[in-house]
């Protein structure tokens, strides 16, 4: 009976004019998404490589220089693209795509692609998530809403039911005349995009990760059938097709335009996020009380001149600039830290709101979840961004130590610039031993750990909706 | 007759409670929007205020223990060395006191957040310059804010369709359409009677919410042009307003079944705000592609490396011919003799790295004349510039900024350079003159011009529909 049903239900969509529109439309978008989607992901990662490799050779070319003016010189990180940011770009236009990692400061990461694009694109970007995530729910709705109250209006469902017809086969083979051609439209472009992802990953940036795209599948489909599930369960339980398409159009705006902010502004208000100013104006208040390089450099001068018993600073076998620099960059680093760990964790408490705010709406569950599979989520921005920071730290603390135990005054020579100094120059050999920074983005499982609740919730709603959608089905009156 | 439909039409209203309902939420909306933006602005300005102080403060305390220096060396207690002491170091001061530039908070900031999310609000100048970054959580950036600007871009007009997309279709099922066209009654007469109540009832509420809204807003409404910005931006949203009446009343002119209008109204919606305009972003972005900010970095490395091979003495040369109030043979100590060097060189590769800039700006140009050229598309973008621009929350306002920020570190460069080149000690004097930053705002004619074209347009697209949906009521069947 499922069978039949299903096949009259496609005859019915094949016939509708409308259908056909508003399917290729949707298929249209996505491809028209994912091909731009492509392309930038693309120009993206050549650059990025080109600039990774001039900014290695400079630094391994950068000539005679003191230590720490090379950690002043420092470098320039970009986070690497996952391929599957293709689909789903999440947070990246609203980040900074690069940081110069120096002596004393951490960063804020600058240059964010939103800040290069014009007022138009904060309606949102058309990408293949904003399709999946906002469109194709809404022509499921368009194409489910009648399934029972229309049919009880035109008086179909009192003669389906007299045949002996069970009210599941009906809501069965509904389903099932909606998810074929469904699949038909979305399985080609899946099967396009995963493979010219897989042809153009690996040789530009990182492989593309199948599990990450199988979990992504996953969710997506989750995702769609909650919305199935809802829109048979309110057209059963509605009185007229006019107030089921009110019910669910309510719910598609809700969960896909009113929610996100409504979630993200309450986060806000839990746990608020400092002004930029406030932010900035506080971490350089405590920097200023520290002791300044020139107090600590007398105070190890002095320390060790008692220390080696020696008359002057110029016999000393160490330089107390050099610990000086290591000890000013160790105090500053903690009280840096401590700064940027505060407000990456106000951005985390946010995002976990976020994800408790899939209780009240599914698409922040898949978001999350798609946003967590493509690597562009919060989460995997804060684990690049302390990663650069561990980097930094490293190179500019081992240019320091190498001042202590090199920059005494028998190794210095003459200043190119101000005749009256003298100045300890490090050579070639100095430069190739900092390391390059390699970035390797967390795995899956470091991802679910983080995801998990987005997948258990869209489970949650899964299970929910599909026995409510039972119970109001079973209950349908014939008129 | 007119007025008789309209009393007729208010009494309808008036029992039926869905409307209000949709009212009453419409008012909830609102107030949250105006709750949300004021708390944004308050903190923005907080923020502000925090860290004008603190670098205020800073610098006061330079100004302090230099009083005192000064007053011992008339006391006679000290001798002025050759080379002032670390607070009265013109070198120490430009570099560790460097005072900002600071984007006051825009003038309706409470209403439209627009971009000013985004941009970043603060520059220091002096040696150490500084671009103090914002750090909006990127996923609320991602999301958007909950202003009263998203409240009318989106919200208004699906409570405008939920009000009209049934003018015609149940008179006409219940027969009363006909009844009613069978007196000396026009149908147009009818239609407009029925448009007018709603539209005075929503334009009404409009009003009345929003300067309910602005009075318990932290708006300053007595500084500039305020009345003016919110003038523009009431009358854009009018304009706005008119133009999805008149869509439905194009909608109802063609005769379909409630149910039919109500999503024909729905579907225009999506494409009028979501995919005209994510297209619309798209197509801009894949024809002017941005060059990348990572060639820029690349760029400015490769820049600083050439200036440095030029030799010193070019570049010190070239320095003097630039700015002739530094003579070549001024009294330099050999200290500021480097510095002329850094700050030689700190020009030309200035110079160089702004030629690079201005391709990013030149690229973001020729996105945004595509999309003025196509705006016309959407009322929606339409608007959305107009509150942007009206409400200081767009790019433009942040250039003007950019502008002002150059000339004030022109400025702080011409009062401590002949200072720093010559290590002249800072009186307290100095420490008086030194120059701060004042924002000037955009006077709003200069931004009325700016957007001009979208504010006929918004009006324009409002009428056409508004013609064309009368002229089709003449092809209206009242009995289906």
């Amino acid at each position: 009976m499922i069978k039949v049903i299903a096949r009259k239900e496609l005859l019915e969509l094949w016939r509708d004019g409308r259908f056909r529109w508003a399917a290729g439309t949707i298929v249209l978008l996505l491809l028209i998404s994912l091909g731009s989607g492509w392309r930038h992901y693309r120009r993206v990662s050549t650059e990025h490589q080109a600039v990774r490799q001039s900014e290695r050779a400079r630094w391994l070319n950068q000539g005679a220089h003191h230590p720490h003016t090379a950690a002043h010189y420092g470098t320039y990180v970009f986070k690497p693209l996952q391929p599957l940011s293709v689909v789903d770009s999440g947070i990246t236009p609203y980040v900074g795509v690069t940081a110069h990692l120096e002596a004393h400061q951490r960063n804020i990461f600058q240059y964010k692609p939103a800040e290069d694009a014009p007022a138009v694109r904060r309606f949102g970007e058309l990408t293949a998530a904003m399709t999946l995530q906002m469109l194709i729910p809404l022509l499921l709705i368009l194409l489910l809403f009648t399934a029972f109250v229309g049919e009880r209006e035109q008086g179909t469902l009192r003669l389906l039911l007299s045949l002996g017809v069970a009210r599941r086969d009906i809501a069965l083979g509904k389903i099932a005349g909606l998810i074929l051609p469904l699949l038909l439209l979305l399985l080609p472009v899946s099967a396009l995009g995963a493979v010219a992802l897989w042809l153009n990953s690996g040789a530009l940036t990182m492989g593309l990760s199948w599990g990450r795209l199988a979990v992504m599948l996953l969710g997506y489909l989750a995702y769609f059938g909650i919305v199935m599930g809802l829109t048979l369960g309110v057209s059963a339980w509605a009185n007229s097709t006019r107030q089921a398409l009110v019910v669910l159009l309510g719910f598609w705006f809700v969960n896909c335009l009113a929610a996100p902010q409504a979630v993200t502004d309450l986060a806000a208000y839990l746990s608020p996020t400092p002004s930029s100013l406030e932010f900035v104006s506080a971490l350089r208040a405590e920097l200023q009380q520290q002791k300044q390089i020139g107090e600590l450099t007398a105070e190890h001068r002095a320390r060790l001149i008692k220390e080696y018993g020696v008359k002057s600073a110029d016999e000393l076998p160490l330089s107390p600039d050099g610990l000086a620099l290591v000890e000013n960059e160790e105090v500053g680093d903690r009280i840096q830290e401590r700064h940027f760990k505060e407000l990456w964790d106000i951005y985390e408490r946010q995002d976990r709101f976020y994800q408790a705010g899939s209780l009240l709406a599914p698409m922040l569950a898949v978001q999350s979840l798609s946003m967590g599979l493509a690597g562009t989520d919060l989460p995997q921005q804060r684990h690049f961004v302390e990663a650069a920071e561990m980097y930094r730290q490293d190179l500019v603390q081992s240019l320091n130590r190498y001042v202590v135990d090199h920059d005494t005054v028998a190794n210095r020579t003459q200043h190119p610039y101000v005749k009256s100094l003298k100045i300890f120059l490090a050579d070639q050999g100095l430069w190739a031993r900092a390391k390059p920074f390699e970035y390797n983005p967390p795995g899956l499982f470091w991802v679910l750990r983080r995801r998990w609740v987005n997948l258990a919730l869209l489970l949650f709603w899964l299970v929910s909706v599909t026995w409510l959608a039972r119970r109001a089905i079973a209950r349908v009156e014939m008129s | 007759m007119l007025k008789v439909i309209i009393r007729h039409e208010w009494r309808l209203l008036q029992a039926d409670r869905t409307a209000w309902l949709v009212i009453f939420l419409f008012a909830l909306l609102i107030g949250y929007a105006f709750l949300n933006g004021s708390v944004w602005a308050r903190k923005q300005q907080a923020g502000i205020t925090q860290y004008l102080v603190k670098s205020e403060a800073q610098l006061n305390s330079y100004r302090q223990q230099a009083a005192e220096i000064e007053a011992r060396i008339v006391r006679g207690e000290v001798k002025e060395g050759r080379i002032p002491s670390a607070p009265r170091h013109p070198y120490q001061i430009s570099t560790f006191a460097g005072l900002s530039a600071t984007l006051p908070l825009a003038p309706l900031a409470p209403l439209v957040v627009g971009e000013g999310d985004l941009y970043p609000s603060a520059y220091r100048v002096g040696l150490q310059a500084e671009t103090e970054e914002q750090i909006e959580n990127p996923l609320k950036l991602l999301v958007g804010r909950f202003d009263l600007a998203y409240v009318m871009l989106f919200l208004y007009p699906l409570l405008i369709c939920a009000l009209s997309f049934n003018l015609l279709a149940a008179e006409r099922e219940d027969g009363t359409l006909g009844l009613l066209l069978a007196q000396p009654l026009r149908l147009r007469t009818l239609v407009v009677g029925k448009v007018a109540i709603r539209a005075l009832l929503v334009f009404g509420a409009v009003i009345a919410f929003s300067l309910l809204g602005v009075c318990f807003s932290p708006l300053r409404l007595t500084s500039g042009d305020v009345w003016g910005r919110l003038l523009v931006w009431l009358a854009a949203v009018l304009g706005y307003g008119l133009f999805w009446f008149s869509l439905a009343l194009m909608v109802n002119a063609l005769g379909r079944s409630a149910a039919t209008n109500a999503l024909a109204l729905a579907a225009c919606w999506l494409i009028l705000l979501i995919i005209t305009p994510a297209l619309v972003g798209l197509s801009a972005a894949a024809l002017y592609p941005m060059p990348s900010r990572a060639e820029l970095i690349d760029a400015r490395r490769i820049v600083t490396e050439q200036v440095k091979q030029i030799p010193e003495d070019e570049a010190r040369a070239r320095f003097f011919a630039a700015h002739p109030e530094y003579p070549p043979d001024g009294a330099y100590t050999e200290t500021g003799k480097a510095r002329i060097l850094f700050a030689a060189r700190n020009e030309q590769i200035k110079q160089r790295v702004d030629e690079v800039e201005a391709r990013f700006e030149a690229e973001l140009q020729r996105q945004q004349q595509l999309i003025a050229r196509v705006r016309f598309l959407s009322p929606a973008i339409l608007l959305q510039e107009i509150l942007f621009a009206s409400g200081g929350g767009d790019r433009e306002r942040h250039k003007h900024f950019l502008a002002q920020r150059n000339l004030y570190a022109q400025q702080w460069d011409q009062f401590f350079y002949p200072r720093i080149f010559t290590e002249t000690a800072l009186t307290t004097d100095d420490f008086d003159r030194i120059p701060r930053f004042a924002y000037r705002e955009e006077p709003l004619r200069h931004i009325l011009v700016r957007f001009r074209g979208s504010f006929i347009g918004l009006w324009g697209l409002a009428l056409l529909c508004g013609l064309t949906g009368l002229k089709l009521l003449r092809r209206f069947s009242p009995v289906g």
